[in-house]
């Protein structure tokens, strides 16, 4: 059973009138890789600095370990932030940027990370080694050393030694090592991106957040960074909430998605529930491409739309009661015509690399189908579809279709 | 681009025929004996480096350099703070405070060092005020090293403060919620991170101030009652009561050669030469 490590209760931030983010309860376990979807202005970033501290909630509980920290300082919270536009420190070097929360951590903080036995046990070490520089030391020396106390100051050098070796692990991790002299100004954007999550890792916050982190790479770099991060957050150990308005991004990542629309949580779910059963429209409209179509549950696991009776696998409908069907791209099956639930005309055809994205006219609607062969323009197209590839979703008053 | 390269050549000229000129002109009369700029019976000598070590040479750089160390020091620790409160405060229109530290420079310099030195002076307005209310009040202080002190900071403070406002108010605020975010707290922040980033600020406002405070002698010479002997007064009278063109020059170019040593020093400070220099 996971543990909860922050739960946002009644959460709600209001800017002048508005809501920025609304009600909305969500908790987070540890070790998760969660992420915020949703379009610019959807609340995401908002309810990302709440947690960072940046923000303090107009209402409702920020709740860490059974501990409310709605007041607590962004400098007291075991969370990192990985910030959009970096903001590294333009007047450090990479080494100087990674080691600067590491050198903020009050003397007792360090001992308890690298150990206080450990700490005196390196001193020691070197102590005799030093002693044994000057002298032949005999057994009695040695022991004379050893049970001596050690000084706050050898303490203290021992604390930098560590200090100095975990800036080097994580640059190693992020790929930069050797650049610890580098001005951070004169680095690509993916290698200023490096930095700034090595910066906020090397911590070992027990939440890393990430804001849009990607956003300023190019492709490549972007699937590359995908994949490290999703690694880094397995080995580290860390739980990482993930702030982004791109879908397939979220998808590739995550272990749960929280789609989000004008401060309201719409979906929770893991990448396979929100992209396979999206609970309303918006949700299937932004999660990838989507056929929705307006029908009629007809009882008994058939649902009626666009003048035909489909098989499906939903049950929580009422006989009668009207739905919206939802169809992905690629589960719809071009069949020869004698078999075809629905006929429509090819309108336009483009390649995209695996497969072509067919746009198919049937009574003056628009389908997009995703097929390996394409056809003629204005070719007579059959459509069918697998009973377990239509998704059903209740229909929204507010929502138009 | 290409086309208006020439519009620049008109400055070209300027800076030909006003500052590199004149400076070869100076050089040239450094290692001369000349009477005034006329050239009758001139001939070359090292004469005048002789005379660098006299006295009055060695009290007027000596006074020079501290008034203006002193100045710039107390720009510094007054300018400083304020440029840092402008920058964070909440007023709704910062341009109008720093118009209140711009404006009084635009009354001529001259009236105001003089204006100062009345208000120094043994009669002045709170002196007055004072007994009209009956109380024995006395200060003088013109012609004092406070006077001078206290004229050159109040002229040359508003050029402490811009620079360092000017690099304050650019500093990204997410620098400062990362570094919140990195376990600093509000003065360790301030320490590690603002206070570096203005440092390129805090060069440029120390030149502003330095210069003309080491090398100008209006103030010290309205406000020192003419008592106090620097090396821009050393470097008048040589020209105007000496008439001597030779050694004037060489004060002049060791004056420069200094500046351009401090220029230097600062240029190491900030390496990558983003001062408004």
């Amino acid at each position: 059973m996971a543990k909860k490590i922050i739960e946002l209760k009644d959460l709600t931030k209001m800017y002048d009138e508005t809501y920025a983010v609304n009600h909305i309860n969500l908790y987070i376990n540890e070790n998760e890789f969660i992420t915020l979807l949703g379009p610019s202005g959807c609340g995401k970033t908002t309810t990302l600095r709440m947690i960072g501290g940046f923000e303090t909630p107009t209402s409702g509980d920020i709740v860490m370990d059974g501990v409310r920290v709605n007041d607590v300082s962004p400098h007291k919270r075991p969370i990192n932030t990985v910030f959009q536009r970096y903001a590294l420190f333009p007047h450090l070097n990479v080494y100087g940027n990674i080691a600067f929360g590491l050198y903020n951590k009050s003397m007792e903080e360090n001992l308890e990370r690298y150990g206080k036995d450990e700490l005196e046990r390196l001193a020691k070490e070197e102590k005799i080694k030093n002693a044994s520089k000057k002298r032949t030391l005999n057994q009695e020396d040695v022991q004379k050393l050893k049970d001596s106390p050690v000084s706050k100051a050898d303490l203290m050098k021992q604390i930098d030694k560590k200090i100095d070796e975990s800036v080097h692990q994580v640059m190693k991790l992020v790929k930069l090592d050797g650049f610890d002299k580098r001005k951070v100004n004169s680095l690509s954007g993916g290698q200023q991106q490096r930095v700034a999550i090595a910066r906020a890792v090397v911590n070992k916050p027990r939440i890393l957040l990430l804001d849009e982190p990607l956003a300023a790479l190019d492709l490549k770099l972007r699937q590359n960074m995908q994949y490290e991060l999703k690694e880094m957050q397995r080995s580290l150990g860390i739980t990482f909430v993930f702030v982004t308005h791109d879908q397939e991004e979220a998808l590739t990542m995550s272990d749960t998605v929280v789609v989000m629309k004008d401060g309201i949580i719409q979906q929770i779910g893991t990448p396979q529930d929100i992209y396979n059963e999206p609970k309303n429209r918006f949700v299937a409209n932004f999660i990838g491409e989507s056929n929705i179509i307006r029908g009629v549950y007809k009882g008994n696991k058939i649902v009626e739309f666009m003048g035909a009776e489909f098989e499906c696998v939903d049950t929580n409908f009422a006989p009668g009661e009207a739905c919206d069907v939802v169809v992905r791209p690629e589960d719809w099956d071009i069949v020869p015509l004698d078999v075809a639930k629905l006929i429509g005309t090819l309108d336009a055809s483009v390649f995209k690399g695996v497969h072509h994205e067919l746009c198919i006219l049937i009574e003056g609607r628009e389908f997009v189908v995703h097929d390996y062969e394409t056809f003629p323009i204005g070719a007579k197209v059959g459509l069918k579809v697998d009973p377990y590839e239509i998704h059903l979703m209740k229909v929204y008053d507010h929502e138009e279709v | 681009m290409r086309k208006f390269k020439s519009l620049a050549r008109p400055y070209f000229v300027w800076m030909l025929t006003l500052v590199a000129l004149p400076l070869v002109v100076m050089v040239v009369l450094s290692f001369m004996k000349t009477n005034g700029v006329k050239f009758e019976g001139a001939y070359v000598t090292l004469e005048n480096f002789t005379r660098l070590a006299s006295p009055s040479v060695l009290v007027g750089f000596y006074n020079s350099m501290k008034f203006a160390l002193i100045a710039t020091v107390l720009s510094f620790l007054i300018g400083y703070p304020i440029a840092y409160i402008i920058s964070k405060s909440n007023i709704r229109n910062k341009f109008l405070v720093l118009a209140a530290i711009i404006l009084p420079m635009w009354s001529n310099k001259l009236l105001r060092v003089v204006a100062i030195g009345y208000a120094l002076s043994e009669y002045n307005v709170l002196r007055s005020f004072m007994n009209t209310i009956g109380i024995d009040f006395m200060i003088n202080l013109k012609g004092t090293d406070l006077a001078i002190v206290i004229g050159l900071v109040s002229s040359y403070l508003p050029f402490m403060i811009l620079p360092i406002y000017t690099v304050l108010e650019k500093i990204d605020p997410l620098l400062l919620e990362a570094s919140k975010d990195l376990g600093a707290n509000g003065f360790w922040t301030f320490w590690k991170v603002v206070f570096p980033i203005s440092l390129k600020g805090v060069a440029t406002g120390v030149i502003m101030v330095f210069l003309p405070s080491a090398t100008g002698f209006a103030v010290p010479y309205v406000l020192g009652n003419g008592n106090y002997v620097l090396i821009g007064t050393v470097i008048e009278d040589s020209f105007k009561i000496g008439m001597d063109y030779n050694f004037g020059s060489l004060l002049s170019l060791i004056l420069i050669v200094v500046i351009f040593g401090a220029l230097f020093l600062v240029s190491k400070v900030d390496k990558e030469g983003e001062t408004l220099l």
